[in-house]
């Protein structure tokens, strides 16, 4: 019997979501997270949950976990002290950084800069040199770098970074170094630059590896802590690790390159998102997770998450595989607020878990998006299944304040606040697919996070996209995306070369080699080479340009004319994405072997399809405000609604983890999945013809 | 921008503290008034009064005693006229409903007058549905689950209108939200131009170092969103087009637009934009192109002395007429650059760009309608201008304050040049007068100033610590009053050459600042390093292939009331330095050492940053130019800090060994083996030095950012130099021995400055020869 078993542990809650393959069905449990320690939570939960599901505790084959300690750790700047070597003349490469300060003009007055990583005083200059062809021209100074490296173990070093200049395509520098440090000190966590981030751009390069290393001890022991745990629940399952490209890694992988797991809970929702819209039927779609402090809003093509390698945390890049997610600062918890001009502004200050939104009932005061929902009428008097009151005077009179500087009513003060808020998610849905060319309205819409259901159909009306697609348990769709994902990886190269000066026996090569990495770490996962399956990708660009379009090739296909074809594909995809192309010299400029194993296929049963009327999960009626106008609104229960119902807008579909608002004009149907999909009135009426 | 508002006015109020203080006891006869406070003025709320009235209702409170939770209500329907608020309420009690009006006076603010509007309806429900059943009747009973006792037809539509106007200003013709809106679609639109153009263009000066500017304005060329200001009003004045839809207008002569375009490497491209044939506004972007002909790689020639001297100038053209390239116009330029294709592919990037500007605007104008559009372009220009009188009174002296730097030279032997700027205000007009500027310069570092432009410069630095979203636009032109004399530096007349102007660009700011700071404490910064430090080498390689660099450096940033000067960041906005690995994969050098420069950044309780050093090796043999300067006039220091050293260059031959390099400069041949050593200037520091926390200057000194003898000299802390621990006792000892012997502190420490008078008293670093 196969039973998995997805964790996934955000601020407020520890989601877990168990599915028994043979009876095809899922078991939710929610707890409250336990910030200091994650796994303490996770126990409680893996208990509450067995008990709750009846199954045992040594019948839970695979355990996916998704987890935020890393992430916490860069953002509260608790990691380890890092010690750093470099090359010698370039110990300020995190401290230079890029040279950047924000706009607008004179953004430098009131720019604000965390200390790096790594501090300048714990960064040693090691005397070697390569060259930009790998060349070494100035060889490692060991004895020096010994005493170097003594220095820092001395002064406290408790993880060390080694990134060299050129290190990506000559290791042998870092590598020796790595040596020399076991030799010495072998319990001290090493990380080095070839092998987290093979690519060209010093200050990417080294930020992620240092950051690798600074998350490493406290990550290795948060794992290890937590299998000891489970072993002693009498529990072994294998232990998968979410990566921030969605993929899974086993915990021994995950202790050596944690900086693969930084966010691996945006992954797993866009991941879940992405499983939704092949169930449903709508393989391309917009992921729209929008929470309480800020909204993600990710791409989904063909049933699959589009992959990032540049993606922030805080206030720094990060070169990482990543699902590729647009952040901006716009959630429940954004605070609306008039400066001086007298514009309405809202976000991106938000007001957080504490004290929260006036509503909350916590202390807050400031009028936040979740606080004009109220006003409006568009929550229920209670949330989270009734367990927590909404006070409604408190968030009238916190956007009462709003209203007054703007000299509107409360209702007319807390429909701008919405829109507005609206605008701004808008705002970066129109990025994420105009910057590839895309047009929002070939895509639908997949709301998650607490707060999406409620905005989302809002978002289609002013993107078009739909439909909207809201999943049975739209806070819990990082765990779901867990459960269905692959263990992945990848290797890549840089490589830097003109397309017509390479030749296909170099290509073979180098992918030959990356290959074997790939192919030897999903072993190592405990992969069957027959269930391993390899997707190659080259990264191409016109000469010099910044920016590269990954294509998918064949390796074994590779020859003269498939490498003039690779020509013409990328010619053709630069038109696509930016309306033109250029009569220029294409150069090469990586190489990229993803390698997935599959863990196991996933199919729950599907509802039987009943009548169109919901009235049996209608709970109740209230007063709704749509654009300045009051509409009686009925409300449903989640729970109640059976597949093929029917829901004309306005309407409120209440849960314990979100809740749905259905538009006026609007018409929403249960699927065989019991997703929720939203569609405009006469749309819909023309689809059923 | 950081969320530090309530920091931020802290900080504002504590510096305008040092400011008095300084200024009371060093300039006793300024005009010194009291603090004014940052806060907007607004009518204090009294949430917590009418909050405690509206808790006294005691109706609910009665319901709840009679029903427990059996009862429910809400508001069908509201109405707000005048002072008076009135609802219809359904009360919904143990089965029954009852449906009555009330009404309340509306004392500001209206949640809470709908509140007590709905008790006083609550009221009369309760009464109708007489629980003691006495007056009961079965007309006022209706079975709960009726879904309202309004006439069903009017569901679910039935929705009351509120009244249009509500939503309005007065002499506003569009709601607040609609404006507020438009301006987050219209800024989105300028992220979208931007996103556009990066992704496409292909010169690293645009791609890594984001040298490119959008804009979108209305119909009658104000800017509406952007960053320098509208010039197409200027330029469609020189000359005349007959625009149609698809038409696209590109050009690249300072001398045709006023000199929003400073220099002729920025090529600007203009896209009109129509909704349905009516003209609508204009988008709009310029970037700088690597190369645009004439004598020196990089068309920033050191020794031009007139504009023909720089390279190709383009007048305003149709480069696209209705959708048609103009394929004649396109190769005659792109045949006057040595990077033909980069700036081909650069152009269509800006084409692609504006057109994703002028899509979105049309999309507005279909989403809002045209003409609630053309209302918000009005409504956002004025939204600036209200917001820039208020500005202009706290901010601005109504004596006249002046404040004048100097650039070093003109790469020509002349020099130095004077910036003076005097700035006051009357009522609410601002008064800015840069008489007192030198002639214009016989060498190119003219900076012809659009006026626009530095209105903007003045506008955006007033506003950006208030109001970081806002759209800033022209909407307050008229309130500010520029005065720039005819034939000086920053307007120089035709055929001046302009190629090297970013020095004056940046010593503006300089000026700006220190001007503004007697009364903007919160804008009171040191001086940073003060120019765009270039770097160019082009040649041939052993391939034969050509190659041609031109990197821009980066120094010391002031020291900030918010904190440290960052050390070799760029002043610009956006800017990125480029990787060492990217230099060498595709120009034939080894960069040797890149790090900030040691006690560059003037001492100060917050450090100006410290200026860089960039070693290059050279490899192929070549020209190299080099653009620089601050390296005559120290960057100074203000409110007791210290000034930020001088920048210098260096080449290193094998056979003549060590040589000083100008600060501008071409042709300077270099060989195989031959290095350049780069040295931008550091930044002055802010605030008295020995008021710095002792462990900031550890770590400085930690870090190798500050030496030991500088943390003992200039900030009185002893550090010993193998533990790398202060002496706490005798810091303080000898931190009270200096302020003893000190003399009083100045407000702006200039130090060594050639040219003019220096008013300071700080530490002049080690001579300079001037070259």
């Amino acid at each position: 019997m196969s039973i998995r078993l997805g964790i996934d542990v955000g601020g407020t809650f520890t989601d877990l979501l168990l599915f028994d393959e043979v009876n095809e069905v899922f078991h939710l449990h929610k707890t409250p997270s336990t910030p200091d320690d994650q796994s303490l939570a996770i126990l409680r939960g893996v208990g509450d949950l067995l008990d709750q599901s009846k199954v045992s505790a040594d019948q839970v084959q695979s355990l996916l976990h998704g987890t935020t300690v890393g992430t916490n750790i860069v953002l509260e700047g608790k990691g380890a002290r890092v010690g750093l070597l470099v090359t010698e003349n370039f110990e300020q490469v995190l401290h230079l950084a890029r040279s950047q300060t924000p706009g607008p003009l004179a953004g430098w007055i009131t720019m604000q800069k965390p200390d790096p990583l790594a501090d300048l005083e714990f960064t040693r200059g090691i005397p070697e040199r390569i060259n930009a062809r790998g060349q070494i021209i100035q060889p490692l100074d060991e004895a020096r770098a010994r005493q170097l490296i003594d220095e820092l173990v001395n002064k406290g070093a408790e993880s060390i970074t080694i990134s060299l200049l050129h290190g990506y395509t000559n290791p042998t520098h870092e590598r020796k170094l790595r040596d020399l440090i076991a030799a010495t000190y072998p319990d001290l966590p090493v990380s080095i630059s070839s092998d987290i981030l093979p690519e060209f751009r010093e200050y990417e390069r080294t930020l992620v590896t240092v950051m690798n290393a600074y998350i490493r001890p406290d990550m290795r022991r948060y794992l290890a802590g937590l299998k000891h745990k489970l072993e002693a629940l009498n529990s072994t399952p294998k232990l998968h690790i979410v990566r921030s490209d969605s993929g899974l890694m086993g915990i021994e992988h995950a202790m050596e390159s944690p900086v693969y797991t930084l966010l691996s809970g945006p992954a797993g929702g866009v991941g879940g998102a992405a499983y939704l819209s092949r169930l449903a039927g709508h393989p391309d779609t917009v992921g729209f997770d929008m929470g309480g402090t800020s909204t993600d809003i990710s791409l989904i093509r063909n049933g699959h998450p589009t992959a990032s390698r540049q993606t922030s945390l805080g206030s720094y890049p990060i070169k990482i595989p990543s699902v590729e997610v647009h952040s901006v600062g716009a959630g429940g918890g954004s605070i609306a607020h008039v400066p001086m001009t007298g514009a309405l502004r809202v976000g991106p200050e938000s007001a957080g878990a504490v004290p929260g939104p006036a509503c909350y009932g916590k202390g807050g005061t400031a009028a936040t998006v979740t606080d004009a929902n109220v006003v409006l009428g568009r929550l229920p008097e209670y949330l989270l299944g009734g367990k927590m009151p909404l006070d409604i005077k408190a968030a009238e009179d916190a956007v009462g304040a709003v209203a007054r500087q703007l000299d509107l009513d409360v209702f007319e003060a807390a429909q701008g606040i919405i829109d507005i808020v609206n605008e701004n998610m808008f705002g970066a849905l129109r990025l994420t697919t105009v910057q590839k060319g895309l047009d929002p309205r070939n895509f639908g819409l997949v709301a998650f996070g607490g707060a999406g259901p409620l905005h989302a159909n809002a978002l289609a009306i002013l993107g078009r996209c739909y439909p909207v697609i809201v999943p049975p348990t739209p806070g819990v769709l990082s765990a779901l995306g867990f459960l269905q994902a692959s263990v992945r990886n990848e290797a890549t190269q840089s490589v830097i070369r003109n397309l017509s000066d390479v030749t296909p026996e170099e290509l073979r090569n180098i992918v030959s080699r990356l290959t074997d990495n790939i192919s030897n770490w999903l072993s190592g996962e405990g992969i069957a080479v027959n269930d391993q399956s390899l997707q190659h990708e080259i990264d191409m660009r016109y000469l010099r340009q910044g920016y590269e379009l990954s294509l998918p090739f064949q390796p074994e296909k590779i020859n003269q004319a498939t490498l003039q074809d690779l020509d013409e594909r990328f010619n053709a995809l630069h038109e696509q994405h930016y309306g033109f192309k250029v009569n220029s010299v294409v150069e090469v400029v990586n190489l990229r072997v993803i390698g997935l194993g599959k863990v196991a296929e996933m199919n729950p049963s599907k509802a039987r399809p009943g009548g169109a009327d919901p009235t049996a999960a209608l709970a109740g009626e209230r007063q709704v405000f749509f654009n300045g106008a009051s509409f009686a609104t009925n409300i449903y229960e989640r729970n109640g609604l059976t597949a093929g119902n029917e829901i004309t807008g306005p309407a409120i579909i209440s849960q314990t983890d979100s809740t749905t608002l259905i538009h006026p004009d609007h018409v929403a149907t249960v699927d065989e999945h019991l997703n929720i999909l939203i569609q405009p009135m006469i749309r819909a009426t023309e689809t059923r013809h | 921008m950081s969320s530090k508002s309530a920091s931020l006015e802290e900080l504002v109020k504590a510096n305008k503290a040092q400011f008095d203080r300084i200024f009371s006891t060093q300039m006793g006869t300024l005009d010194v008034q009291p603090g004014v406070t940052a806060e907007p003025s607004e009518t204090p709320v009294s949430v917590a009064d009418e909050g405690q009235a509206s808790l006294d209702s005691g109706i609910r409170k009665i319901l709840t005693e009679r029903y427990g939770d059996g009862w429910s209500h809400e508001i069908v329907e509201h109405s707000i006229d005048g002072d008076e608020v009135r609802v219809v309420c359904r009360l919904e009690a143990d089965g029954l409903t009852s449906t009555q009006h009330g009404s309340a006076r509306n004392s500001g603010n209206v949640g809470i007058a709908l509140q007590r509007a709905s008790d006083n309806a609550l009221a009369r429900c309760y009464r109708e549905l007489d629980p003691d059943g006495t007056r009961a009747t079965d007309s006022f009973k209706a079975p709960a689950a009726s879904t309202s006792s309004l006439p069903q037809d009017d569901l679910p539509t039935a929705a009351v209108r509120l009244a249009a106007s509500q939503r309005q200003r007065p002499g506003q013709q569009i709601d607040t939200v609609t404006l507020d809106l438009i301006e987050n679609a219209l800024r989105n639109a300028r992220h979208e131009m931007d996103a556009v153009l990066f992704r496409s263009a292909m010169s690293p000066v645009i791609r890594e170092q984001h040298d490119e500017f959008p804009m979108i304005t209305d119909r009658r060329g104000r800017m509406i969103v952007g960053q320098f200001g509208s010039y197409v009003a200027q330029m469609l004045r020189e000359k005349k087009f007959d625009l149609s839809p698809g038409d696209v207008i590109l050009q690249s002569d300072p001398y045709q637009c006023g000199g929003a375009i400073s220099h002729i490497n920025d090529w600007l491209v203009l896209v009109p934009v129509f909704h349905q044939e009516a003209l609508v506004g204009f988008s709009s972007m310029f970037g700088h192109m690597m190369d645009v002909g004439g004598p020196v790689a990089g068309s920033m020639p050191t020794g031009a002395t007139t504009i023909y001297g720089e390279g190709i100038r383009i007048p305003p053209i149709k480069i696209f007429e209705k959708g048609k390239v103009n394929q004649a116009a396109l190769d005659l330029i792109l045949n006057n650059t040595r990077t033909p294709q980069m700036n081909y592919s650069d152009l269509m990037a800006i084409i692609a760009g504006s057109r994703a500007g002028e899509k979105r605007v049309v999309e507005i104008c279909d989403r809002f309608g045209r003409e609630t559009y053309f209302q918000a372009c009005e409504a956002l220009l004025d939204r600036t201008r209200q917001a820039m009188k208020r500005l202009i009174v706290q901010n601005l002296p109504t004596e006249p304050q002046s404040f004048e730097d100097y650039v070093d030279d003109d790469g020509c032997g002349n020099g130095p040049f004077k910036m003076k700027l005097t700035l006051w205000r009357e009522g609410e007009h601002a008064f800015f007068d840069w008489t007192g500027t030198s002639d214009q310069a016989p060498g190119p570092i003219n900076f012809y100033l659009h006026e626009g432009m530095f209105k903007m410069f003045i506008g955006v630095y007033m506003i950006m610590v208030f109001d970081p979203q806002i759209l800033f636009n022209d909407g307050f032109y008229d309130l500010v009053h520029v005065t720039m004399p005819t034939g000086s530096v920053l307007q120089p007349e035709f055929p001046a050459a302009l190629g090297c102007r970013t020095h004056a660009l940046a010593r503006q700011f300089d000026v700006l600042g220190g001007a503004l700071s007697h009364k903007a404490p919160e804008l009171a910064t040191a001086a940073g390093y003060g120019s765009s430090p270039h770097f160019l080498y082009s040649g041939i390689d052993r391939q034969g292939t050509p190659f041609q660099l031109m990197e821009i450096l980066y120094g010391g940033i002031p020291g900030r009331p918010v904190g440290d000067g960052l050390d070799g960041h760029s002043w610009w906005p956006l800017f990125e330095n480029i990787p060492t690995e990217y230099l060498e994969i595709y120009f034939p050098l080894v960069v040797e050492s890149y790090a900030s420069i040691r006690d560059s950044g003037g001492a100060g309780q917050h450090r100006g940053g410290n200026g860089v050093e960039k070693i290059y090796h050279i490899l192929e043999p070549g020209e190299v130019s080099i653009h620089d300067d601050r390296h005559q006039s120290q960057p100074w220091g203000i409110l007791g800090g210290k000034p930020g050293t001088c920048s210098e260059k260096w080449i290193i031959q094998k056979e003549a060994g060590r040589k000083a390099l100008p600060s501008k400069v071409d042709h300077v041949q270099v060989y195989p083996g031959d290095r350049i050593i780069f040295r931008t200037a550091g930044a002055g520091g802010w605030g008295d030095p020995l008021e710095r926390e002792v462990g900031a200057v550890r770590n400085d000194v930690a870090r190798n950012l500050v030496g030991v003898d500088t943390a003992r000299q200039a900030y009185g802390v002893i550090i010993n130099e193998n533990t790398l621990e202060a002496d706490i006792r005798q810091t303080e000892e000898l931190r009270q021995r200096m302020r003893n012997n000190r003399s009083p502190l100045a407000v702006f420490d200039f130090g060594s400055r050639i040219g003019g008078v220096s008013h300071g008293n700080g530490v002049v670093s080690d001579e300079r020869t001037p070259v």
